[in-house]
């Protein structure tokens, strides 16, 4: 039976994350009785991604140019940069539509154990930007991962020593719409902590 | 399947398929154990913040027979030592001592000192000044427990006590100056080297972070015990390097406020 071509495609979608043999073969499966046109669509819609996104050369974000719409965006605040690891952290943020200002993607956070270091993240175009651009200020997003923390902390220190901006960092609590009862020690520690007045 | 219950301190996650964590945990009954926990990167998971590394906690696995990994049932936080994390140096300090415990520590074999000292180091690197003084005395202590605690009365080789020593880490201990002379890797080592190396050697537990060290015997210290570590390893070892350049990075910087 010349099943090869079939097989190929259970091959190349075992590759993604999440996927084993038995999703694969569900999802060739799939695609093979999908019609023509939306196939082809799917395939096309790859290879376009391929070739059209890259990282803006400003902030690290995807983009489809040289430079991404954000940073290209006049209306969006050049004093005011977030700081997040990857690129999925934009599009969330971006999502709550109440963020008005640029951005900076690091690309990772510094993980010693994994030879991660400061070297190996988009931290050296973050120290041209706070020289060239007017910032006046960096938050941190971060995640509250042990990471995600130390990497604050490395730009909190790293900011101050070369620019006059300030730096901080966004609060973390419980979720919206979770239950104090079901959050633990230390969320509950940094939810009283990030507390404000009303 | 019963379930096994055991206090742990998590060494490493690391990602694993889409919403997995690997956990790698040190425990008192059966050293390194390394787990998967399902749905742990879920913001919602059952492990909520727990499963961070140098929480310490109780664990709670089942254990099937062949299996590499251990099942995570549950993780209790007994401590979550957050005021390391948020601070540098110290948080760089004590991922380095998770790496020492990742790659020394044997899997599944009780090493109940390796832990007390572990948790030793943790609960007292948040009051230490410089954490310096308290990564040298643990770096001694855990070759100790390793096994690898050189003779520091003699010398190694020929058993005769010297006026001079030079540190071979090749032949794990002291050696005088005749037989040193035919090694290659040795390496000179002051007098107050030997002494703040038996009196760490001695230490009980809850003293290592109490005890302090001036910055030239700690420089002349860290380059021994380093080279001997990475002889016994025989790789690098990344959080060192890590915190080492943390500290040319900032060192003057803090000196300066
Ligand atoms: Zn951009
Ligand atoms: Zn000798």
């Amino acid at each position: 039976m010349e099943a090869s071509s079939l097989q190929r495609v259970i091959e190349e979608l075992k590759r993604l994350p999440g996927i084993g043999t038995k999703t694969a073969q569900r999802l060739a499966f799939f695609i093979m009785k999908m019609p023509t046109e939306q196939a082809l669509g799917l395939s096309r819609a790859i290879e376009e991604l391929k070739e059209k996104i890259r990282f803006c050369s400003v902030c690290g974000n995807l983009s489809e140019s040289e430079c991404c719409d954000i940073c290209s965006n006049p209306n969006r605040n050049p004093r005011l940069i977030c700081v997040v690891q990857e690129a999925m952290d934009v599009m969330a943020i971006e999502k709550t539509g109440q963020f008005r200002g640029r951005y900076h993607v690091l690309h990772g956070a510094l993980s010693p154990i994994d030879a991660i270091g400061p070297d190996e993240l988009n931290i050296k175009t973050l120290m041209q930007r706070i020289q060239q651009e007017p910032i006046e200020e960096i938050i941190l997003a971060t995640n509250p991962t042990i990471e995600g923390e130390a990497t604050a902390m490395y730009l909190a220190q790293l900011v101050p020593s070369r620019s006059s901006c300030t730096v901080s960092r966004i609060a973390h609590g419980i979720p919206v719409g979770g239950h104090l009862e079901y959050a633990d020690e230390v969320t509950l520690a940094k939810a009283m902590e990030g507390r404000r007045r009303l | 399947m019963p379930l096994y219950d055991s206090e742990a301190v998590v060494l490493r996650t690391v990602d694993f398929k889409e919403a997995d964590k690997i956990v790698t945990f040190l425990t008192p009954g059966h050293g390194r154990l390394s787990g998967l926990a399902r749905g742990a990167k879920r913001l919602r998971s059952r492990f909520g913040a727990s499963l961070e590394v140098l929480t310490h906690g109780r664990l709670v696995y089942f254990d099937r027979q062949g299996k590499n990994l251990i099942g995570i049932n549950h993780f209790d936080v007994l401590r979550s030592f957050q005021g390391i994390r948020e601070d540098l140096m110290q948080s760089a300090s004590c991922q380095y001592l998770a790496e020492l415990a990742m790659r020394f520590v044997p899997e599944r074999e009780a090493a109940p000192e390796c832990f007390a000292l572990l948790l030793g180091a943790l609960g007292q690197m948040e009051a230490v000044k410089d954490p310096e003084a308290l990564l040298r005395i643990y770096e001694i202590q855990f070759l100790g427990l390793l096994g690898y605690a050189p003779r520091l009365d003699a010398c190694v080789q020929c058993g005769r006590k010297a006026a001079a020593y030079g540190f071979s880490s090749k032949q794990g201990g002291l050696v005088c100056g005749s037989c040193g002379s035919a090694l290659k890797d040795v390496a000179s080592v002051s007098r107050g080297v030997i002494h703040f190396w038996r009196k760490a050697s001695d230490l009980a537990v809850n003293r290592i972070g109490r005890i302090g060290l001036d910055g030239r015997l700690n420089g002349e210290l860290k380059q021994i015990l380093h080279r001997y570590l990475l002889y016994l390893l025989g790789r690098e070892i990344r959080s060192f390097t890590f915190l080492e350049r943390l500290r040319k990075e900032f060192g003057s910087l803090r000196a300066a406020r």
